[in-house]
């Protein structure tokens, strides 16, 4: 039987300051500038305690309500990638000497030991997925395998989800089963707040037994179960068979619709919890003697992205577009046997034009004018 | 479904053999010379055509990794970036490689001012090589332009194994704009003298020009072979491969037994930065070497 605890929310301030005490780095929510972000904290204090967020296709708020939950709110832009795939990362220096001999260093792999507090079930998903792409091919990407490992995952079950996501289609959420070490159910308690926690692994078990806590009654893990499982997303859907539709016709009328809105800005691929693509930015040193390689984010909206001798493959808004969602609904499973979409919604709020993908494949799933 | 059904065990076992070892084992790139680049020097360099050249190169620290026909290299230009270049040279030498470039870009016309004794770095062999094990029957060898870089290792190849038989056939159609874009031409003799028919031709007519006139789609098509058992192995430009392909395949030849290797922007070259994909294809890790009915239907879509 899974081992489940219960806190009072001064047990999870205390658990909180064990986790800043016990690891490199805790990650948790934080609000900054108007957006709940994922951010290092010092203190259960860092958390939004009482936010909630609204989020529509192109449009995301941060709001304060007068209870004390501290994760009464959907997914921000910030999901799990950048700490196991990072915007930029250096990937190896060079030297030249003036007799023109080079060497080479590649940069090192640096061992953090993360945790991660408030984690979502769709990124426990996207973690998994963008793990996928990184790790299982013939080349390993030693800096996300170093990452990944140092990562101790504590999820929370989503009591709030956006208008904008979709994780029971996908089957991917709402609430965490598996994949984390721990994770809590957050219930309205005494002190406004009480949580349950379950052990999703040993290391997860070891860490709540060291904290004293008191194990939870069957029937507080009764109640925890039937709240966690109330919570449904608001409708939205992926249809089970996007892979299909998305790829019946590339030819179809909507890609034309599509592209007129987009803007290949690559807003949706750099919120995306999967999207891996990266490019290698080369400089070298004023003096000429050494020459740096950093990995950073790419897009496969940027003209440059499919660049060949003669130009690039993929010149029109249109193709961009298409090559994005064939691949995240299509192509990825030829790829790396599964779906690349873990339904967070995160591209349709942070689209600036609001292009929501569900519609998009509720349009190509109809017959097109040109079928 | 769970969030966690979709794990592949590869990166659950990855991950936990990481924790096991505590972070001992901090560089699973050693050893991986696709994740380390390798410092080799330049021994010549041979200009081809105008704007191809031939850089001869070994490793600086021991000898080159062994490779297979159409596997790639990527050319490091010292801060700049890397291009992917196909090894060129015999496979069966193992002394050095070469890689015939085209210049293009920054990167490129970085690799062109490299001389005798100079250095770069290089990360190869990747990719998919040319089945030269399943050719039946006679062979074409379709080149367009730089397309006979990567299929000049499998003529060395084919140069190398027994014939078959007496009756077979093994023809190369090279195409190019000009008479003097043919690439290898100061080859052709040697090869037709070891058995293989090459057909240079060229898109418009040249005053002295003894040759064919005309695209390689064409040129091939007019061949006289034992089509139903022919095979075939492609290079050049996207269209032209179609083409050629679809034009072998009205003449009778099996749709599998057509092999053609892909071009796209590579940047990590590791089947992990997404810049190579042609549909469901990473070209990099999948390819580049595809049969035709692998890749047919993605090439056959414009700006896919």
């Amino acid at each position: 039987m899974t081992a489940t605890w219960t806190m009072t929310s001064a047990d999870f301030v205390a658990m909180v300051d064990v986790l800043c005490a016990d690891f490199d780095e805790v990650i948790a929510p934080v609000l900054v500038d108007g957006v709940i972000r994922l951010e290092p904290i010092d203190s259960a204090d860092d958390l939004p305690s009482g936010a909630t967020d609204d989020q529509h296709p192109g449009s995301y708020r941060a709001t304060a309500t007068d209870g004390a939950h501290r994760f009464s709110y959907a997914v921000g832009p910030d999901s799990l990638k950048a700490l196991v795939h990072p915007p930029r990362s250096p990937v190896w220096t060079m030297t030249r000497d003036d007799a023109g001999a080079v060497s080479v260093t590649v940069a090192p792999t640096r061992p953090v030991r993360r945790a991660v507090l408030g984690v979502r079930a769709c990124d426990i998903a996207g973690l998994d997925r963008l793990g996928r792409t990184q790790l299982d091919g013939p080349h390993p990407d030693p800096h996300h395998a170093t990452a990944r490992a140092g990562l101790f995952l504590i999820g929370v079950d989503c009591s709030r989800p956006a208008p904008t996501c979709f994780c029971e289609s996908t089957g991917t959420g709402p609430f965490v089963d598996g994949g984390a070490d721990l994770s809590i159910t957050e219930l309205d308690g005494d002190d406004g707040v009480d949580y349950v926690m379950r052990a999703g692994t040993e290391a997860g078990k070891d860490f709540a037994e060291s904290l004293g806590l008191r194990h939870a009654e069957p029937d507080e893990v009764a109640d925890a179960e039937r709240a966690r499982r109330s919570v449904h997303t608001n409708g939205r859907a992926m249809p089970a068979d996007a892979a299909s539709i998305v790829l019946a016709d590339l030819e179809h009328p909507r890609w034309d619709d599509v592209a007129e809105r987009c803007l290949t800005c690559g807003n949706c691929t750099a919120v995306c919890p999967t999207c891996f693509c990266t490019d290698n930015d080369d400089r070298v040193d004023l003096d000429g003697h050494t020459a740096q390689r950093d990995r950073v984010w790419d897009t496969c909206f940027s003209l440059e992205y499919s660049h060949l001798g003669p130009g690039p493959v993929r010149s029109s808004p249109l193709s961009r577009y298409r090559q994005w969602l064939t691949h995240k609904l299509g192509t990825w499973h030829d790829q790396f046997g599964e779906s690349g979409c873990v339904g967070c919604g995160r591209c349709i709020t942070w689209c600036p034009v609001g292009i929501d993908l569900t519609a998009e494949i509720e349009a190509l799933a109809a017959p097109g004018a040109t079928s | 479904m769970t969030p966690g059904d979709g794990t592949p065990t590869g990166t659950r076992e990855l991950v936990a053999e990481l924790l096991r070892n505590e972070f001992t084992r901090t560089a699973t790139s050693a050893g991986d010379s696709m994740v380390v680049p390798r410092v080799h020097v330049v021994r010549s360099v041979t200009a081809e055509t105008p704007g191809v050249i031939t850089l001869d190169v070994v490793p600086v620290d021991d000898a080159p990794a062994p490779f297979l026909p159409a596997q790639v290299g990527m050319l490091g230009a010292f801060g700049i970036g890397e291009a992917a270049i196909s090894i060129s040279s015999s496979a069966s030498v193992d002394d050095h490689h070469e890689y015939t470039i085209r210049r293009a870009g920054s990167i490129t016309t970085a690799l062109f001012e490299l001389a005798p004794g100079d250095q770069l770095t290089i990360r190869a062999p990747f990719g998919r090589p040319w089945d030269l094990d399943t050719l039946r029957g006679d062979v074409v060898i379709a080149a367009g332009g730089i397309g006979l870089a990567p299929l000049r290792s499998a003529v060395y190849a084919l140069l190398d194994a027994v014939p078959e038989g007496p009756d077979r056939r093994i023809v190369l159609v090279v195409g190019a704009r000009h008479s003097s874009d043919l690439l290898y031409a100061g080859h052709y003799d040697a090869w037709r003298a070891r058995g293989i028919e090459v057909v240079p031709t060229i898109d418009a007519a040249e005053a002295g020009w003894p040759g064919r006139v005309g695209l390689v789609p064409d040129v091939v098509a007019e061949l006289d072979l034992d089509w139903p058992n022919a095979s075939a192995l492609i290079c050049g430009p996207d269209v032209m491969m179609q083409i050629a392909a679809d034009r072998m395949i009205d003449l009778g030849v099996a749709p599998g037994s057509i092999q053609l290797t892909l071009e796209r922007n590579m940047q990590c070259a590791t089947g992990r930065c997404g810049h190579c994909q042609l549909g469901p294809v990473l070209v990099c890790r999948d390819g580049p070497v595809m049969t035709y009915p692998e890749i047919a239907d993605a090439l056959r879509v414009r700006e896919r």
